[in-house]
């Protein structure tokens, strides 16, 4: 019996029989009902930053979890009346206020937060979500309501601390409140002071995240950027990265930061590894050598959110303890510090058929330098994802000048360039294709 | 409410639920689960229904439960949790036979999600290496290359000193 036969058999033995659940139909129908008004919800949210003036209806996202009997359909209980909810795009000015009362009505149908912006220097908490709020309002309003009047004051434009701004939407209007974290600073509300901005922050998160449980994550998010400095991030964990670029410089100074896209199975392992890892309490060591990588792995969540694991002197910290990363996890740190370390690109951004070829000679002339079989491994699958074909990977360095390039046509494929290459030995020539106008550039053959 | 269910979703629910609650279950390990993400997959697929085919449907519910539970996946909220202890497994009077029921569900819930997803989808719903790239979105090198790390895999956890398999 081959394998595959033995798997498919015993794979069917071990299902257990289902146990019949007491109305599938009915879980199916109410999960459609509250998918239909978390959807409608993320619809209405979106359209609120967008669009001014656009109407939407209130029974489409406020209002209790609809019972599961067989009444009303899922949408009834919107009222075309209603008027429209005011849009809630963010404002430049952080520090704006309204002249509302000094407590916060209750009634709120919508919430997002923006921000932050330092208030002498950068930021340190992270950038405040995109998605906004749309659940447990009344929640988020009395943790405004419930600090005391106090702290803050006029003309508190600065200090230490970063500034959110809190859109609270309403049927007819937007409250602003000021969430102020510098040593002047509070919770500002009409044109009162509240003490404390972390209590309405840390609810606005934990509603957050509770929303987030229940919806779907955006269809695309940004790709991760190389951070510059710490970021903290109240609504999201670094370990809930799903994409990362792990960013390499040294103690020495001077050179720029280099990067390198982390494949996910690699985040995947690192990630299960910085979260087991033992630690130990931080403490301020000596200096790093100057051969010693300071490295950050700056990731982005599946809803987009900026999150970090930060590495002084090759340590990687996780709250306030380094930790020591188990040997594979290491590994794959070490490997993608050393592809970050020659700094190896992955044509995605290479805007001509002759840069393409470029960098994958730059990529295959990389793969032969580096000195960690994994770091090869890595190099070599960004080299051969520059084909659109079956790669080619030369066993050594390339030594080869690129010379002109030349356009000719190629069935299925709009454009394609042929990109001559000499040798010491001979000369081949690249044949290089994408589908459109905007699509990245590939490989197809490499002619000898 | 049942009653607005679309034309023939109300049937396909009564005759493939099951069905898909096998392959749920050989996903996340937990009955519980399994249901979940069964109901889930229908829900998605509810609205689209009548712009569908019938023969269209197994294959859109399929692909809506596979890409759910890689959903899943990525929000940790439902991540799965390594255990010793194995999750239900089915009732047989023989010890040998459950042995080898337990060492094989043991092994698939050790292999990453993408490869398991290739697993359920090659050898138990018995799909080819095309519709299971379909039904991934992925292409069907990337479906080959999972099977045999997959299988390569399940080969070495499961060479046991008894032998889960013959």
């Amino acid at each position: 019996m081959s394998d595959e036969q033995w798997l498919k058999d015993h794979l069917a033995d071990a299902v257990p029989p289902p146990s019949a659940p007491a109305d599938r139909m009915a879980g199916i129908a109410a999960m459609r009902v509250r998918r239909q008004r978390i959807l409608a919800a993320g619809a209405a949210a979106a359209v609120c930053l967008t669009v001014i003036g656009v109407t939407l209806t209130a029974g489409v996202f406020i209002g209790d979890e609809p019972s599961s009997g067989p009444a009303t359909g899922p949408t009834e209980s919107s009222t075309p009346t209603e008027p429209p909810i005011p849009p809630l795009g963010c404002l430049k000015d952080l520090y704006s206020t309204d002249e509302g009362a000094d407590t916060l009505e209750s009634g709120a149908v919508a919430a997002r937060l923006c921000g932050p912006r330092g208030g002498i220097g950068p930021a340190v908490n992270a950038p405040a979500p995109h998605d906004v709020l749309v659940t447990g309002l009344d929640l988020l309003v009395a943790s405004v309501n419930g600090q005391p009047r106090g702290g803050g004051g006029q003309g508190c434009l600065g200090g230490f601390g970063d500034v959110f701004l809190l859109l609270v939407a309403y049927r007819d209007h937007v409250r602003k409140i000021q969430l102020n974290f510098s040593v002047c600073g509070g919770i500002r509300v009409g044109d009162q002071w509240r003490t404390d901005p972390q209590v309405p922050l840390d609810e606005f998160a934990r509603l957050l995240r509770a929303q987030r449980a229940s919806t779907t994550p955006p269809p695309t998010i940004p790709d991760p950027t190389c951070a510059t400095d710490e970021i903290r991030s109240a609504f999201a964990d670094p370990d809930e990265m799903v994409l990362a670029r792990m960013c390499v410089s040294y103690a020495n100074g001077g050179s720029p930061t280099n990067s390198v896209l982390v494949p996910p199975e690699t985040l995947a392992t690192i990630l299960d590894g910085w979260r087991e890892a033992p630690g130990t309490p931080i403490v301020k060591g000596p200096a790093c050598g100057p051969t010693t990588p300071d490295w950050i792995l700056s990731g982005v969540t599946a809803w987009g959110d900026k999150v970090t694991i930060e590495a002084e002197c090759d340590r990687p910290a996780r709250g306030q303890e380094w930790v020591s990363l188990p040997p594979e996890a290491r590994e794959l740190v070490d490997d993608l510090i050393e592809q970050a370390g020659v700094n190896v690109r992955d044509g995605s951004d290479a805007e001509t058929a002759w840069l393409l070829a470029d960098h994958w000679i730059d990529a295959v002339n990389a793969r032969a330098l580096v000195s960690s079989s994994g770091a090869a491994r890595m190099i070599g699958r960004v080299a051969n994802g520059m084909w659109v074909a079956d790669p080619w990977l030369p066993d050594g360095a390339l030594n080869w000048d690129l010379l002109a390039a030349s356009r000719t046509g190629l069935p299925g494929w709009q454009e394609a360039w042929l990109v001559p290459a000499r040798t010491p030995g001979g000369q081949a020539t690249f044949t290089i294709v994408r589908k459109t106008k905007d699509a990245p550039w590939r490989i197809l053959s490499l002619d000898r | 409410m049942t009653a607005q269910a679309p034309d023939g979703f109300e049937a396909y629910v009564a005759a493939r639920g099951d069905a898909l609650w096998r392959a749920a279950w050989l996903l996340t390990g937990d009955g519980h689960l399994a249901e979940d993400l069964v109901q889930s997959a229908l829900a998605k697929a509810w609205p689209k229904w009548e712009r569908i085919t019938p023969d269209g449907h197994e294959a859109y519910v399929r692909r809506i439960l596979f890409t759910t539970y890689a959903a899943w996946w990525r929000r940790r909220w439902n991540g799965e949790r390594p255990t010793d202890e194995l999750p239900e497994v089915g009732v047989s009077d023989e010890t040998d036979a459950l042995d080898r029921r337990h060492a094989l569900v043991s092994a698939l819930t050790q292999l990453p999600r993408g490869q398991r997803a290739v697993v359920v989808l090659r050898w138990f719903e018995d799909l080819t290496e095309a519709q299971t790239a379909e039904v991934l979105g992925c292409s069907v090198g990337t479906v080959k290359s999972q099977s045999a790390r997959a299988m390569t895999r399940l080969r070495s956890l499961l060479q046991d000193p008894e032998g889960a398999k013959p």
